[in-house]
């Protein structure tokens, strides 16, 4: 434990030195969901969408970028990089378990980006009455922390078995791209899954990305009521499971296999 | 100006190379950006199950305006995309000062040193939509029509490259910005849909501060008629701005470039 508050500690420091990328990640982030939010608007003002219904889909997008920023992992494109290059030769040498390492760095990158979505919200240009629709009650706050940590350690374990690939592939970084895929039309990052036909609603409620937006967005938005969910929670756990053993059995694979010279 | 071209040669060939030395991962892009154009695709007959029309574009039209996106992604990522995404790299770890002693201009050599093959598939995936979206249409294209589309195309990817470039001299003047080459492709997405669902402020903004709100739009309106083919030349007049400024930029930012060492 102590070390893995030294490796935060450590990580809470690196998250500040190249401000400018940060900014920059909101940015590229940002522009997906304000395209949404201007379409829906351009929809209500057309007269082809009701009111409360622009509401919902602006709020909606919104709150999946910012959910987006808390709980997700991007280190796979240069893991994967250094695990082809040999630059991962370090790691082996230290005392540490690299696992825990990445993950109090993309704990402490999550944590400290919150501060720089703040900013956007400014940005959107989202008018005031659309947050009526939020259910900013304490309960659901509650449920929807336990979904964010959840959709986390998913999506962190999501990246880490990707970026194990390449212990095997020479190139693995394709991957990344069918997660985003997935994530887009399955999680709902593209379209809401309610726009979707019930064949797909139903693949994505089992799929490890329902929990990363439909849930919480869900909760906040009052579309979906909390003892509706219970068995999205209990299914996201299940995944949990899954996905760490899955890893744990790559690591120990990979470690054995890795061989390289110099570094 | 010959040993530009020659360059530009070898690098296209250098790049074809290191494509086809992992074959099968070359395969594997082609159907992933083959899985990007689908996806596109199934995104818009969702959408247009919900809403009927966008602007002045039906379903028709959306088609041939996400063919022209596909098509105009051949050069932004296969390209553009491409080569830029090594500049901050090199910026940051000191190795410009290599390049800046070659006697090319440092602006060509970080803007042609790599091409992605891999893209091929939009390459053909945008016409095949553009040509299921003006069926769908019905409505004859001339000979001259088609000429001054590809025309506008050309003009749309100077555009593009040059205001790319310009994002692109931000690394010069920051300690690190890796994932600045993503802010372009990022923005480069609202070019997808019609100008009007903007609000008034930023369609400005998208038309003339920043104009990508009109890298599609513009080819795609002269293909339906709604716009004047004299629309390119507003495309290459903003073209020639945004490469002057980005020139400028550039050697200004070299200027005050260091490094300790590469």
């Amino acid at each position: 434990m102590k070390k893995f508050l030294q490796f935060c500690s450590l990580h809470f420091q690196n998250a500040h030195a190249f401000r400018g990328e940060r900014i920059v990640w909101i940015i590229i982030d940002a522009v997906p969901a304000f395209i949404m939010v201007q379409l829906w608007a351009y929809l209500e003002h057309a007269g082809r969408m009701a009111s409360d219904q622009a509401a919902r889909l602006s709020v909606y997008y919104l709150l999946v970028l910012i959910i987006s920023r808390l709980t997700a992992s991007n280190f796979e494109e240069w893991l994967i990089r250094d695990i082809k290059d040999g630059a991962v030769s370090k790691i082996f040498v230290r005392p540490i378990v690299y696992p825990v390492f990445l993950l109090a760095g993309e704990l402490m990158w999550r944590i400290t980006g919150i501060l720089y979505i703040l900013p956007i919200f400014a940005l959107f240009g989202l008018k005031l009455e659309y947050f009526h629709v939020l259910k900013l009650e304490p309960l659901t706050l509650l449920i929807v922390f336990i979904a964010l940590i959840l959709a986390f350690f998913i999506r962190f374990l999501l990246s880490w078995i990707i970026s194990l690939t390449a212990f095997w592939f020479e190139e693995a970084s394709f991957l990344i791209h069918i997660k985003w895929g997935f994530e887009g039309f399955l999680g709902g990052l593209f379209l809401p899954i309610t726009f979707f036909p019930s064949n797909i609603q139903n693949v994505s409620a089992m799929s490890p990305f329902y929990l990363w937006y439909q849930v919480p967005v869900g909760l906040l938005s009052g579309s979906v009521q909390i003892h509706q969910i219970v068995w999205s929670l209990l299914l996201g756990c299940g995944w949990i499971v899954v996905l760490s053993l899955f890893s744990k059995f790559m690591w120990n694979r990979a470690i054995k296999k890795y061989s390289a010279v110099g570094g | 100006m010959k040993r530009y071209l020659v360059l530009l040669v070898s690098f296209l060939k250098l790049s074809w190379m290191v494509g086809m030395e992992y074959r099968v991962n070359f395969l594997v892009w082609l159907a992933v950006d083959l899985g990007w154009g689908l996806a596109d695709l199934y995104f818009y007959t969702i959408l247009f199950q919900n809403v009927q029309s966008l602007g002045r574009w039906g379903i028709s039209e959306t088609l041939v305006v996400v063919g022209i996106f596909r098509v105009l992604m051949v050069p932004a990522w296969g390209w553009m995309t491409t080569s830029f995404e090594q500049l901050p790299k090199m910026i940051h770890s000191g190795q410009l000062d290599m390049l800046m002693t070659k006697p090319v201009d440092s602006q060509f050599m970080v803007s042609c040193n790599k091409f992605a093959f891999s893209l091929l598939s939009s390459a053909i995936v945008g016409p095949t939509l553009i040509w299921m979206g003006l069926a769908q249409r019905n409505i004859p294209i001339s000979v001259a029509q088609v000429g001054v589309f590809i025309l506008s195309l050309f003009a749309t990817t100077f555009l593009m490259y040059a205001v790319f470039f310009l994002f692109m001299t931000a690394c010069l003047f920051t300690e690190r910005l890796n994932n600045i080459v993503y802010v372009f492709t990022s923005m480069f997405d609202m070019a997808r849909y019609p100008k009007d669902i903007y609000g008034l402020i930023p369609q400005r903004i998208f038309t003339s501060i920043l104009p990508v709100a009109l890298m599609v739009s513009v080819p795609a309106d002269i293909l339906f008629g709604f716009t004047s083919p004299w629309y390119i030349l507003q495309l290459l007049g903003l073209g020639v701005v945004f490469f002057i400024v980005g020139r400028t930029v550039w050697l200004y930012g070299l200027r005050r470039y260091t490094s300790a060492s590469s």
